[in-house]
């Protein structure tokens, strides 16, 4: 089979999730159905009156290979990113964290060193900091860009916050994660655990992938776009 | 290069020439993401992710010396590339890595790519693990027991530059950056016991 680059919206949606599955989670965060029948990417964002492009480029995004153009979305489109973004928020913290925390619980059966007791106690220092993060944006900065695409000029000049200020937010947590595959690989003794083991460091990897993904879909599409409509609007 | 994906960002008002560097990028089967900006200005300025590549127009570089300057600094390893469309003053030459030609064929325009690619893999990727010197296992120590860089410098009577230095160095050997995780290195590697740690 030829592997598919670059994700147009013409083809069946069946085949983009063989070709790549991780398609069928991102179908879910923005809302599209998984009865997806024979349809057509395309139709099926007409279904929910999504514009297809955005769908598109996050995809291709997910999937390493995209072009992304700031300009080309409309106060509608960013509106459905953000719900795309609190999604992807809610699948970290109720699925993907505490999946990760039970194989490292579970490593510890395997391998009763104290050092795999520490790495527990860093992974979840680490979760503190990710969900402090996603509460940031779930009740301070996503607030202010709706107020933005839903026009509310005056409540903005009574939110202390811009777009600015949350460009320059950004922690840097990620490099926790990179410690804690270092560690694992490099690092810690294996002892009767190389299964489950090898699990968390594929599960480590996917999960940095969803967030370097999250992230340049923040810094790259929503942060230009929406400053540039906050200028529009109140000229900051 | 397979396997490594590239950020590029194309500054190209002309859609002919823009399309014709996206096609060409696709045809070539680079693992990229490209990002689209109309001018070299704040958001560019501002991006948080890491770019290896900038494709800039000749004609939108012109008064934007401050901001080359400030983008070049942040992204000390990346690659200028420009289409040229007629004959270009040479002072171009020296903000661009490599000025092509629009009528360079699709294979110089693709080598030249790969070859800047292949170059950076060779400098920044160091796969041989290496070992801490005596030096930067005492500062380990310290940061391990959660001294500040200022005061593992008075303790080794060394320049806190010194300590960032080794702290630099220790990282890179490592692979690790946090101090939660430089502990539980040094815990495996028997550097500190356990049980001084949770004293």
């Amino acid at each position: 089979m030829k592997k598919i680059n670059f994700i147009e919206s013409n083809i069946k949606a069946s085949d983009l999730i063989f070709e790549f599955p991780t398609s069928l989670l991102l179908m879910e965060h923005f809302g599209i159905s998984f009865q997806i029948h024979n349809k057509t990417i395309q139709e099926l964002c007409d279904e929910i009156d999504l514009n297809s492009n955005v769908f598109i480029t996050i995809v291709n995004m997910y999937n390493k290979n995209a072009i992304i153009n700031s300009n080309l979305y409309s106060k509608k489109d960013l509106i459905r990113i953000i719900s795309f973004l609190k999604n992807s928020h809610k699948y970290y913290e109720n699925e993907k964290y505490p999946e990760i925390k039970k194989s490292i619980d579970s490593l510890y059966n395997y391998n009763r060193l104290p050092e795999i007791k520490l790495i527990g106690k860093f992974f979840d220092e680490y979760f503190e900091e990710v969900k402090e993060h996603l509460n940031y944006e779930n009740d301070i900065a996503f607030p202010y860009f709706d107020m933005i695409l839903n026009n509310k000029s005056d409540s903005l000049f009574k939110y202390n916050f811009s777009v600015k200020e949350y460009s320059e937010h950004h922690s840097d947590i990620e490099y926790k994660l990179e410690d804690l595959k270092e560690l694992l690989l490099n690092h810690i003794p294996i002892q009767n655990d190389r299964l489950i083991r090898r699990n968390i460091i594929f599960s480590l990897y996917d999960l940095q992938h969803h967030l370097n993904v999250h992230s340049e879909i923040e810094d790259h599409i929503l942060v230009p776009a929406i400053a540039k409509f906050e200028k529009e609007l109140i000229g900051k | 290069m397979a396997n490594k994906k590239i950020n590029i960002v194309i500054i190209e008002p002309s859609s002919i020439i823009r399309e014709g560097i996206l096609s060409l990028l696709k045809k070539s089967g680079f693992y990229f993401e490209a990002f689209l900006f109309d001018e070299i200005d704040k958001p560019l300025i501002n991006l948080n992710t890491k770019i290896d590549f900038f494709i800039v127009a000749p004609i939108k570089v012109y008064n934007k010396e401050e901001d080359i300057k400030i983008l070049k600094r942040k992204f000390p390893s990346s690659i200028w590339l420009s289409f040229a469309t007629t004959i270009f003053e040479s002072n171009l030459l020296t903000t661009f890595d490599k000025v092509f030609s629009i009528y360079d064929s699709h294979e110089t325009i693709s080598n030249t790519i790969s070859d800047f690619i292949l170059n950076e893999n060779q400098t920044t990727k160091n796969f041989v693990q290496e070992f801490l010197s005596s030096r930067e296992i005492d500062v380990l120590k310290l940061v391990v027991a959660g001294l500040s860089n200022k005061e593992i410098a008075e303790k080794l009577f060394i320049s806190t530059h010194t300590v960032i230095s080794h702290r630099k160095n220790i990282s890179k050997k490592t692979g690790i950056k946090s101090q939660s995780g430089l502990t539980i290195y040094a815990i495996a590697n028997k550097i500190v016991n356990l049980d001084d740690y949770s004293k």
